[in-house]
């Protein structure tokens, strides 16, 4: 049994049962669950479904994905300490971009593995860098309040502050 | 009837957002609050203090990294600052793994016990310490739950006395840098089960393991001889083999042994009963030790399923794996991992050698070999009734862009890619932080 997947753009993937099946939200649909909530929506009696939220070039890279692990156990709950095989890591590479988009899309379709993987990629480009690197990189604006600076500077001076509280 | 509708009006509410969220470019600003929570815990998983860094990005950052107790029960003391009250506010009460680093100012160390006498010692699970002041008695008895202790000295080494250590009854990891045994007597830890030991003398390796642990239900042991620049004490001496004895010593549940530097590594070896023994990790071996121990593997009648080699001493691989092939090597290795310089000779004789399981070559950053001696090692395995599943060719300076579907067409997958995978495999004790 096949399933057509349908992108954002309205590009059709032919995926085989096992492979469909890693995504969490595929696997209800193939139920009739989730059609309530709007998450996808058949598009005939042949089971397309369309993911609105996920563009072509990110669902074909998710897919991969789901290949490479159509025969295993999905992952049901996961650990931040758990560790990736080579391929994993190779896999999610170090594109910011692209891997909030896949995080973002992990979430999105419920894939606990993947999801869990894209936070490790994500974790590998921050570690090292300080807070104003990771701003740079991410375009965060560091928009503390007036309080919170203070508090800050309480912190990063606890040392000076625990010896001389006046 | 009124719920319904209010669940359904939140149920479109929730999926227009989300359609509004997909329309915008990537960005840390798009991902939902638990997301960001889960990249700050991958992240800490790499480095213990990165929710320090975290709490100075952004205001929302600020704010879910505070909310998040689980963040803050790594403890670091360093000159950087004490922090042990606010630690303690922030994981509710709950640290559980304290870092004591070298670079603590010793003035202020009574300050430091002050301090940590509010941290509820008692709950602690890790504890590294650089600070060999604060390896004592009254300190460690209050710590009943450490399960994980590493000690790291660096300069000159510490000898540890047992006595200090006794109170510490859960201890499950047991990681010593440049700290040595107080003598042979065993440990007195009955829960240890994986110990390693890194130092400058190759008699306290040796007897760490035929002594100390002697009688402990190991199941990970890593034993690593740090550069020495004194040969003599990387070689037991006379009285050092006496005093080793000729006992064979039993570890019936040990299952992964990894053994480093330039060493005699037979001494060990050749003494060593480990019936379970699954995987090997020789790394930085000299060339007559690993020929040695190669012959021991028989005897050792593990069956052993990975072996990973790692040298730039062509010659300890060569004649080692050539021992392991004449003697039709272990039938039930699956996995084995070359470092180093190989010849194509070398490649050609494995793949006529006997191992019916073997699945994965992995020849990462390995020098020396041509892309043609990859094809007919593919080509042999297939030949001789046992084809490889996989090969890994990650970092090989002498792979070409036509190599990889040449391979992949007479039958295993290629991996191939710039990096190359630490020596240590995927799923050993890692001493990690771990949150749950």
């Amino acid at each position: 049994m096949s399933i057509t997947l349908i992108s954002k753009e309205g590009a059709q993937f032919l995926v085989s049962k096992p492979v469909a099946d890693r995504i969490g939200v595929v696997r209800d649909c193939a139920y009739g669950a989730d059609f309530w909530l709007g998450y996808a929506v058949a598009t005939d009696d042949s089971m397309g479904i369309t993911l609105a939220n996920v563009t072509s070039s990110i669902l074909s890279k998710i897919l991969v994905w789901c290949e490479h692990y159509k025969d295993m156990e999905p992952l049901v709950d996961g650990d931040s300490n758990m560790e990736f095989p080579e391929w994993d890591m190779a896999y999610i590479g170090h594109d910011m971009n692209q891997i909030l988009f896949v995080l973002e899309a992990a979430d999105y379709l419920h894939i606990p593995g993947l999801l869990l993987l894209a936070c490790k990629g994500i974790a590998d480009v921050l570690d090292g860098r300080n807070p104003r690197g990771i701003c740079d990189l991410l375009g965060i604006v560091m928009d503390f309040s007036h309080r919170q600076e203070v508090d800050m500077d309480k912190e990063n001076g606890y040392w000076r502050w625990f010896l001389h509280p006046t | 009837m009124g719920h319904i509708d209010s669940s359904l009006q939140d149920s479109s509410a929730t999926v227009h957002a989300t359609a509004e969220r997909a329309s915008m470019p990537a960005s840390i600003y798009a991902l939902p609050t638990e997301l960001i929570g889960e990249i700050l815990e991958a992240w800490q998983a790499l480095d213990p203090s990165a929710p320090e860094s975290a709490v100075c990005v952004c205001r929302s950052w600020r704010s879910i990294a505070l909310s998040m107790s689980t963040l803050w029960r790594v403890l670091t003391l360093g000159s950087a600052g004490i922090k042990v009250p606010l630690w303690h506010t922030r994981s509710h009460g709950r640290i559980e793994h304290l870092r004591l680093l070298a670079n603590a100012i010793p003035r202020y160390f009574p300050m430091f016990g002050t301090l940590l006498d509010s941290a509820q010692l008692a709950r602690l699970c890790s504890l590294e310490c650089r600070l060999p002041e604060w390896l004592r008695y009254d300190v460690l008895r209050r710590m009943p739950q450490l399960r994980n202790l590493r000690v790291v000295i660096t300069g000159n080494p510490v000898t540890l006395v047992w006595e200090v250590l006794a109170s510490l009854e859960s201890l499950r990891i047991l990681d010593l840098v440049n700290a040595y045994p107080q003598d042979d007597r065993p440990l007195p830890f009955p829960k240890l089960r994986v110990v390693r030991l890194q130092c400058h003398e190759g008699a306290h390796l040796l007897r760490f393991l035929l002594k100390t642990c002697s009688g402990l239900p190991l199941e990970e042991a890593a034993l690593s001889l740090r550069q020495a620049g004194d040969k003599a004490i990387t070689h037991p001496n006379e009285r050092d083999l006496v005093n080793l004895g000729s006992a064979r010593c039993d570890y019936e549940s040990l299952r992964h042994l990894r053994l480093e530097g330039k060493m005699d590594w037979h001494l060990l070896t050749s003494r060593l009963y480990l019936p379970d023994l699954r995987t090997i990790v020789m790394n930085n071996f000299p060339s007559p030790s690993a020929a040695a121990c190669f012959g021991d593997l028989r005897p050792l009648e593990a069956p052993i399923r990975s072996l990973t080699i790692s040298t730039h001493d062509h010659l300890a691989i060569e004649e080692g794996l050539s021992i392991l092939i004449q003697l039709e090597g272990v039938p039930t290795l699956e996995h084995l991992r070359i470092t180093g310089y190989l010849s194509d000779t070398f490649l050609d004789g494995l793949g006529e050698a006997y191992q019916p399981n073997l699945a994965h070559i992995d020849l990462s950053g390995c020098e020396g070999v041509s892309p043609a001696a990859a094809v007919r090692l593919a080509i042999a395995r297939i030949e001789s009734g046992h084809p490889l599943r996989r090969i890994t060719l990650n970092g090989c300076p002498w792979v070409t862009p036509d190599l990889i579907p040449l391979v992949q067409d007479i039958g295993p997958t290629v991996e191939y890619s710039q990096r190359i995978a630490p020596i240590i495999p995927r799923g050993w004790s890692n001493w990690t932080f771990a949150q749950r």
